[in-house]
This record gives C-alpha cells, sequence and structure tokens, in this order.
C-alpha cells in the first residue's frame, strides 16, 4: 500500500479528521488498529500523516483555520455546559468615514473598560475647603487595548489591556510573543481582561491614557496585598495571646483553645491559626479621584490602595456607586468609550484637573447654627 | 467630707443649719443656651468675610526633575525621582509667604526647637475667625509635604501641645516671637522639655506679653497703612 502523501496542516480540507476515523474503525485497516483498547489514534496515526493528531471531540469542535482567523473563537472544552445564545455583536464604534459615533454614558447599562496602573507612592493633598487627605498616586503607563472577545461562559465582552512596554524582548516566550505579533501591538509586562458591556469594546491598540477618567469620580482599585510571609495569629487575626506573667508558662502569643471537648471533638475548618499572610488579590473600593495629571498620566487617589510601590493595580468604575448613580459628578462629561484625544492639532495648556464641586458644596468646618431672634 | 456635709452643701432647703449660700437655680444649674448662641454670633460677627475655595498656585507643564536624596535604595523605576519631584513641587505650590525657610534644615532663617512661635489659624473658610496659639516649638517633624510642628504652651495651668501642619491652608501666619537657639544641639526635637519646663531659656509665663505686644505692634502697622 503507498505511503499517503505528506501534506502541511493547513492546507488539509475540514474533513480530514473525520475521513481519518472512518477510515481507522474500517475493517480492511484493522491490522493498523492498536491491539490494547486503551492506547488512542495518537500513537498509530503520526506516522500516517505526519501531524500531531488530536482527541477527536476537540478536533470536531474547532477546526485549525477557525481557531487562528477568528475574532470571538472560544475553546470548546469537553463536558463544559455551552452557552446556547450567540455572542453579542458590539456597538459600531465608527461610521462610514471612519469618525466616532458619540455614545452617552447611561447608569445600569454602561461598563466602560478599566486600566492598568502603577501604584508610585503617597502624598498629602489639601481640598479647596482646607481639608487635608492622604492621596496615593497611580501611573498609567503605556496601556493599550490587545484585543476584545467575546467569553461565552461568562456571557459577555471583555476587552484586554496591556500595560508597560516590556524592555527585553529577548525574555518572552514565543507564545506570549506571539499574542502581541498577531495582535499588533508591542510587547507588554503585564495583561488583564475587563468586562465590559457591548458599546464600550474598543479596538485593538487603543491607547487609554488618564483621561479616561473624571475627576470627582470612584473607582475600585484591584491589587494583591504585601506578603507577609508565615505569621502568627496575633498579627494574622489580631489575636490578643496571653499575658507576660503572673505564671503564663511559654504561651504569650499562642492561638489559646482551639475548640470544645468531646462534643464535637474536632476543630472546626477554617479556624484562625497560624499560617501564611499577605499576597492576596484584593480590591479597594468606592476610593475618590481627586487629581488627574494629564501629562504624566498620573491619578491622585483618595485613601490607600492594596500592593507595594511599583505595584500593577487594575482600576475599573465603583460598581457600588453604579448601582446607586453616584459614581460620576456629572455623566455628560464621562469620556465614552475612552478618551480619545482632543481636537486635531489642540495642545494641552493645563496639566491638572481638580474636582470644582467648591460651588455647590457645604463647607464641612461649618457647623449649622440655630437662628437667633 | 462627710456625706452629711456633702448634702447641706448642694442643698437648697432653708431648713439647713451651716449658713449655706444656696446658689440662684436659674443660670447656673440649667446653662442659657440662649446666651452662649448670642455669644457665639457676636464672636462670628467679627471673623471677617469668608474666603473664597483655596488652590494652590497653579502648576507648571512641565514636572521638574529632583533627584531623590543621595542615601536611597537604587531607583528601579524612577519611582523615588518621581515622588520626589512631586513633593517637592507640591511643597512650592502651597508655599505662599515663604515659610519653609523657615524649617529647612541649611537655610539662614531656620528655626530652631526652643524658640517661641505665634501661630494663626482659621476653622473654617467661610467664617474665617483667626484663632492664635503661641508657644514654644519642642518638635519639627520634616515629610515634605507633611512637614508638622509641636508648640508647646500652658493654657490656664495646664500643659498643651498644638501640632500644626505648615503648609496648611489653615494656618494663615507662623511668626517667631523670639528665636532661641542651642537647646536641641542639632536634633530636632526636645521633648525633655514636658518633663523640665524650668530648663527652658524663657519662662512660660512671659509668652502671654509677647503675645500681647505683638497684636498691638500689628495694630500700630495696621493704622499706619491705613492713614499711609
Amino acid at each position: 500500500m503507498p505511503p499517503p502523501t505528506l501534506r502541511p496542516p493547513s492546507s488539509l480540507p475540514s474533513h480530514s479528521a473525520t475521513s481519518l476515523l472512518s477510515f481507522l474503525r474500517s475493517s480492511s485497516s484493522a491490522h493498523l488498529r492498536p491491539r490494547s483498547s486503551s492506547r488512542t489514534f495518537s500513537t498509530t496515526t503520526p506516522s500516517l500523516l505526519g501531524r500531531r493528531i488530536q482527541h477527536p471531540s476537540v478536533a470536531a469542535a474547532i477546526s485549525e483555520k477557525e481557531r487562528f482567523h477568528t475574532l470571538y473563537a472560544d475553546k470548546v472544552r469537553p463536558g463544559w455546559p455551552t452557552i446556547t445564545k450567540s455572542p453579542a455583536a458590539p456597538a459600531i464604534l465608527r461610521d462610514e468615514e471612519g469618525k466616532l459615533i458619540p455614545r452617552k454614558y447611561e447608569y445600569g447599562k454602561t461598563r466602560r473598560c478599566g486600566t492598568v496602573a502603577l501604584k508610585r507612592g503617597m502624598v498629602m493633598l489639601w481640598d479647596e475647603w482646607g481639608r487635608m487627605y492622604g492621596c496615593t498616586v497611580l501611573q498609567i503607563i503605556d496601556n493599550e487595548v490587545v484585543k476584545s472577545r467575546w467569553n461565552g461562559g461568562v456571557g459577555s465582552h471583555m476587552v484586554e489591556v496591556g500595560a508597560v512596554n516590556h524592555p527585553n524582548l529577548h525574555r518572552l516566550k514565543t507564545d506570549r510573543l506571539n499574542h502581541f505579533r498577531r495582535w499588533g501591538i508591542t510587547p507588554k509586562r503585564y495583561t488583564t481582561e475587563f468586562k465590559v458591556s457591548p458599546d464600550c469594546v474598543l479596538e485593538p491598540g487603543t491607547r487609554l491614557t488618564a483621561r479616561h477618567y473624571v475627576p470627582g469620580q470612584y473607582i475600585d482599585v484591584q491589587g494583591y496585598t504585601i506578603g507577609r510571609g508565615f505569621q502568627g495569629a496575633m498579627k494574622r487575626w489580631g489575636f490578643k495571646g496571653q499575658p507576660a506573667t503572673h505564671g503564663h508558662s511559654k504561651s504569650h502569643r499562642s492561638l489559646g483553645s482551639t475548640g470544645n471537648s468531646t462534643t464535637p471533638g474536632r476543630t472546626f475548618p477554617g479556624k484562625k491559626m497560624h499560617g501564611r499572610m499577605g499576597g492576596r488579590k484584593r480590591t479597594m473600593q468606592c476610593l475618590r479621584i481627586m487629581k488627574i495629571d494629564v501629562i504624566n498620566n498620573l491619578i491622585y487617589v483618595r485613601g490607600n490602595v492594596p500592593g507595594f510601590d511599583d505595584a500593577f493595580l487594575r482600576l475599573r468604575d465603583a460598581i457600588r456607586k453604579e448601582w446607586y448613580k453616584k459614581c460620576f459628578p456629572d455623566t455628560e462629561k464621562v469620556p465614552m468609550p475612552t478618551w480619545y484625544g482632543g481636537e486635531i492639532g489642540e495642545v494641552e495648556t493645563v496639566r491638572e484637573i481638580v474636582t470644582g464641586e467648591f460651588e455647590g458644596g457645604r463647607d464641612p468646618f461649618s457647623r449649622p447654627r440655630r437662628e437667633i431672634e | 467630707m462627710s456625706i452629711r456635709t456633702f448634702h447641706t452643701l448642694f442643698t437648697r432647703s432653708i431648713r439647713c443649719h451651716h449658713q449655706v449660700r444656696c446658689p440662684p437655680t436659674s443660670s447656673v444649674l440649667s446653662v442659657s443656651s440662649r446666651n452662649y448662641a448670642k455669644k457665639a454670633a457676636a464672636q462670628e460677627e467679627d471673623a471677617g468675610a469668608p474666603l473664597g475655595p483655596f488652590y494652590p498656585k497653579p502648576a507648571p507643564l512641565t514636572l521638574n526633575r529632583v533627584d531623590p536624596p543621595p542615601d536611597t535604595l537604587p531607583d528601579w523605576k524612577e519611582q523615588k525621582t518621581l515622588m520626589a519631584s512631586i513633593a517637592e513641587e507640591a511643597r512650592l505650590r502651597h508655599d505662599f509667604d515663604n515659610r519653609s525657610e523657615l524649617f529647612r534644615k541649611g537655610s539662614p532663617d531656620e528655626v530652631e526647637p526652643g524658640s517661641v512661635l505665634l501661630i494663626e489659624q482659621i476653622a473654617s473658610r467661610s467664617r474665617p475667625r483667626k484663632q492664635v496659639f503661641a508657644g514654644v516649638l519642642i518638635a519639627i517633624r520634616r515629610k515634605g509635604i507633611a512637614t508638622n510642628i509641636v508648640v508647646r504652651n500652658y493654657v490656664l495651668g495646664t500643659g498643651v501641645e498644638m501640632e500644626f501642619y505648615v503648609y496648611s491652608p489653615m494656618v494663615t501666619r507662623i511668626k517667631v516671637l523670639k528665636r532661641i537657639t542651642g537647646i536641641a544641639q542639632g536634633g530636632d526635637d526636645i521633648y525633655w522639655l514636658k518633663d523640665r519646663p524650668h530648663a527652658s531659656p524663657l519662662a512660660f509665663s512671659k509668652i502671654d506679653e509677647m503675645v500681647i505686644r505683638d497684636r498691638e505692634a500689628e495694630k500700630r502697622r495696621a493704622a499706619g497703612a491705613a492713614s499711609a
């Protein structure tokens, strides 16, 4: 029997897998089938076709052509439930001439893309009433949208954002490098995905800056807390310990009791004990933006955020404030879907934008006075 | 004292044996809120016109680069340079009357702990009533824009320490009433003065007359400026 001609994988027709299976199952090829039924087809077929055959269910679900050339490809895992509804199309971003279609922010319906920032440090600021706040400085460096996709498992659009151009391209692994090459983006050190509504899906290559946010709005900041290693219960859970004197022997910082006696006769799972502390992903919610530095892409946020200096943080519009329609001071001025820049040729004249809510507010230092007759 | 004397001192009954002068019932035992409110209103009428919103000096378009202090660890991602530049620029923008020269180490106008300072501050911008506190400077905490000083004095026999943030917009005036050197010996604080007030070169009792003299001098200056 002549050996089959070796063809490159991309030019194979999509029915090649099924034809191979039928060939292998037919009685004429009984001498080619493996003796033991537990072995898969891959032991015999590589020599026939010259390429690796995958598990039949995966091979049937996506063809190689679909995997590499579809914007909204989603891997189908065997045994996982599939979402029956079709992926929703994102709202059209530009009209025929290529101009942006203006959009409005609607509470409850819109979810904008987030950004990635670096925690730089803390600084003291005084607002217009003279109140002092400790503010964290967050810097947005080289944020670009890598790609957008439809996540069938979650049922929403996801926008992948990359931050900080990678300085050493030779250190990147090939799959990661090829991921950026496929979408035409300079390789980034950090990428993350944000869930967005259909009218906020962004094109690959869109630059995100500090102007994406509005001073006076609330944001959520997610980051990994500083790792503190293996710590005792006093530091980890705030236990009081035992006295230093009065006869207490060798148990000044220990847990003490871990439960009752014969009943229940065990220690409950979740009992607070010594262990590894820190290094967890935490979200600080509803932090107010006091000031935005437009030229250096800095955001001054009231309060503290998790992580050490230069740590990567995910920023997004505060969801709890969105529920109660208090996230933004003025919905009209929210850049939708993101800040694309002013008019062509416009130069930034002002470096810092502040909240500017003095006019309507009440002096926090003045007490309400009773009227004297 | 015995329970009986305690009772007789505070009773309003005429049947007490001791010649106790019973206090009048109306104004002391129940504080007249109307009198208090009138007094507060009178105090606030001389507060002056409400001040507008506070804005620091406008930011220049470029952030001037300031090198971090030389004994810090290497600056891997330009974080220390950025924060040092921001802190320096914030200090310049919040300094309206050159008061950073008083607290900068190595400046010719440097004030040492042990000196007597007078500090005027306001409680709110809508009712800017001036509150004056004078005392001995016992600590300078240099933290960039969050630099604060601790001033100690005795008010009605009780020791009081007040902390003031030097670059705060609510601190309107910092004046050196008497410059004293040699107490701190190069350090930034003299907390031991709390336990040894007699060791200060200037007696705390003299601070009140210095404040009065300063107030009269201000009035004369204001009158002279008005007439001229």
